[in-house]
């Protein structure tokens, strides 16, 4: 069903594509912009480690919200298909 | 509205208004007009007791921060802490953040408080706030009429009045867009002026957050909490703060303003009228007006759609849905799904150079363009959007929808600061006014967004 659905908005997500080719035919090649600026910040600063109520309270809630946990507060992941 | 948020401010800060009673009232006026509006998918339910907390902080003689019990709306894009981050999305629809964005780190800092989440289009793909997976919102501003997205609920709350201040995102338009449909104040920020730490991607090289308010004195304040330096984000420009809202000024004699024709081929008559009458205005208050040349504007658009597709793919794919939440493709909208394919289509190596790179190419001269003409001029004004607000569940196609950002998506692309202020209506239909400054020129347009709204 899913990709049924894929199939049949694939018409319109080419049509962007298309009138950009035609919006852009005839434009001079330039250099690429990926950010609108590089000062980029490579280095973070050490910073203090989180207090234990905080630790446990972030614990409690990522919890809360995992899809499945086991007796011990671990949480349970499915191995993905392809390792199989 | 023209200085509501700062009386609000010293009512609270002289005690004639009460933090609780604040809030109280914002939470009566949700109550009431959500069920129509639909501009909140969930409400704070710690608001009240956040309240008295503060206002027990007032009445022992503390010194509350710049937002002082003002009530805050926040893009449920945008996480924070205990509530729903759900883009409103079913893909999240069950996510509950587990921490605080580093934009509400800072609006708590300063003693706001987050009053609820808001609706929007799904994953901030749309320029209507009608892709939303909890409904459409409406336009309290011109009822029955797309309210404009895709920060749709965060301008609705503040047309309908449900709360003082919203916080926004933009990345082609989401923040000015709404607010002209809506008729009130945005501002989107220079890129990389707020940090985006705690943000759920729409496209990571031009998203910003940014508020939306009643007036422009509000905008100013808020930006001003919100903006500056994190040091554990990778592209943020090296601002440690900005003071603006104490420094807004309604002279506005000797500026330099920009507009181009381009603007009038993109827009339709009625809405340009209003542009000119608003032009005009701002010459009578003492600016000088020049014509400054963008030939290339509306090439933006077209590459704007296929950066943002790529970039929104490559955002998505943790969202595979395994064990965790639902996978996106199975669960999306049809716009969300369209530009995921659209993303992953471009993103094929075969077709990478052809397309995303020559997008990027056209970011380059769309930047250049933008950057030579605000040398010129201390600012650019003209229309936020080409057209009016369609009525609700109004069917367009893909290409008409997304020609409402013809005149958003450049200032995005350059990475430049854009704000709105209402320029006027048609037929009882807000239009805005857009002012586009120089990357961190945000001073030089709340000035002009300031002088226009004292004038009107």
């Amino acid at each position: 069903m899913a990709e049924r659905r894929e199939d049949e908005v694939e018409l319109s997500a080419e049509e962007i594509i298309k009138s950009f080719v035609e919006a852009t035919k005839d434009m001079p090649s330039e250099v690429e912009t990926y950010y609108s600026h590089e000062a980029y910040n490579v280095l973070r600063p050490d910073g203090e480690p989180s207090s234990e109520e905080a630790r446990r309270d972030f614990r409690r809630r990522f919890l809360a919200i995992a899809p499945s946990t086991d007796e011990d507060g671990n949480i349970r992941v499915e191995v993905a298909r392809w390792t199989r | 509205m023209d200085e509501v948020t700062k009386e609000k401010l010293e009512a609270i800060r002289r005690g004639e208004l009460s933090i609780v009673e604040n809030v109280e009232r914002a939470l009566e006026r949700i109550e009431k007009l959500n069920p129509k509006i639909n501009a909140f998918i969930e409400v704070n339910p710690e608001a009240r007791a956040q309240a008295e907390e503060l206002e027990r902080k007032l009445k022992k003689g503390e010194r509350l921060g710049k937002l002082a019990g003002l009530t805050i709306g926040v893009k449920s894009n945008i996480n924070v802490l205990g509530l729903r981050a759900t883009c409103a999305s079913k893909t999240l629809e069950n996510y509950v953040a587990t921490y605080d964005a580093e934009v509400i780190r800072r609006v708590k800092a300063a003693d706001g408080i987050i009053i609820g989440m808001t609706n929007m289009d799904e994953f901030a793909c749309g320029s209507s706030g009608e892709t939303s997976a909890f409904g459409p919102t409406d336009n309290p501003a011109a009822l029955g009429h797309i309210p404009g997205g895709s920060s749709s609920g965060s301008a609705a709350a503040i047309a309908a009045g449900m709360c003082d201040l919203c916080l926004g995102t933009d990345t082609g338009g989401s923040i000015r867009n709404p607010a002209s449909h809506c008729g009130i104040v945005g501002l989107k920020p220079t890129y990389g002026l707020v940090p985006r730490q705690g943000l759920i991607d729409l496209a990571m090289s031009l998203d910003q957050i940014g508020p939306l308010s009643p007036d422009v004195y509000g905008a100013a304040l808020l930006l001003e909490v919100i903006a500056g330096r994190n040091p554990n984000e990778c592209v943020m420009l090296d601002v440690r703060g900005v003071e603006l809202a104490d420094e807004l000024n309604v002279d506005i004699r000797g500026m330099r303003i920009g507009v181009s024709p381009k603007f009038e081929e993109l827009t339709e008559l009625g809405v340009m009228e209003v542009i000119d009458g608003a032009i005009e205005k701002l010459h009578d208050l003492g600016a000088e007006i020049v014509e400054v040349d963008l030939p290339h504007l509306e090439k933006g658009l077209p590459a704007y759609y296929l950066i943002m597709s790529v970039e929104f793919f490559s955002a998505t794919r943790k969202f595979d849905g395994r064990k965790y939440g639902k996978r996106i493709e199975e669960v999306c909208g049809e716009e969300v799904l369209r530009r995921i394919i659209r993303g992953r289509y471009i993103s094929r190596k075969e077709y990478r150079g052809k397309y995303y790179q020559r997008a990027l190419q056209v970011r380059t001269l769309i930047r250049r363009e933008l950057m030579s003409a605000l040398e010129r001029v201390d600012v650019i004004v003209g229309p936020t959007v080409p057209k009016l607000p369609h009525k609700l569940g109004t069917k367009l196609t893909p290409m008409e929808m997304y020609a409402y950002d013809y005149l958003t998506v450049p200032a995005n692309l350059a990475g430049i600061c854009g704000g709105v202020v209402k320029a006027g209506e048609v037929n009882g239909i807000p239009v805005g006014l857009q002012i586009q400054g120089k990357m961190l020129g945000e001073k030089a347009v709340l000035r002009v967004m300031r002088a226009f709204e004292a004038s009107a």
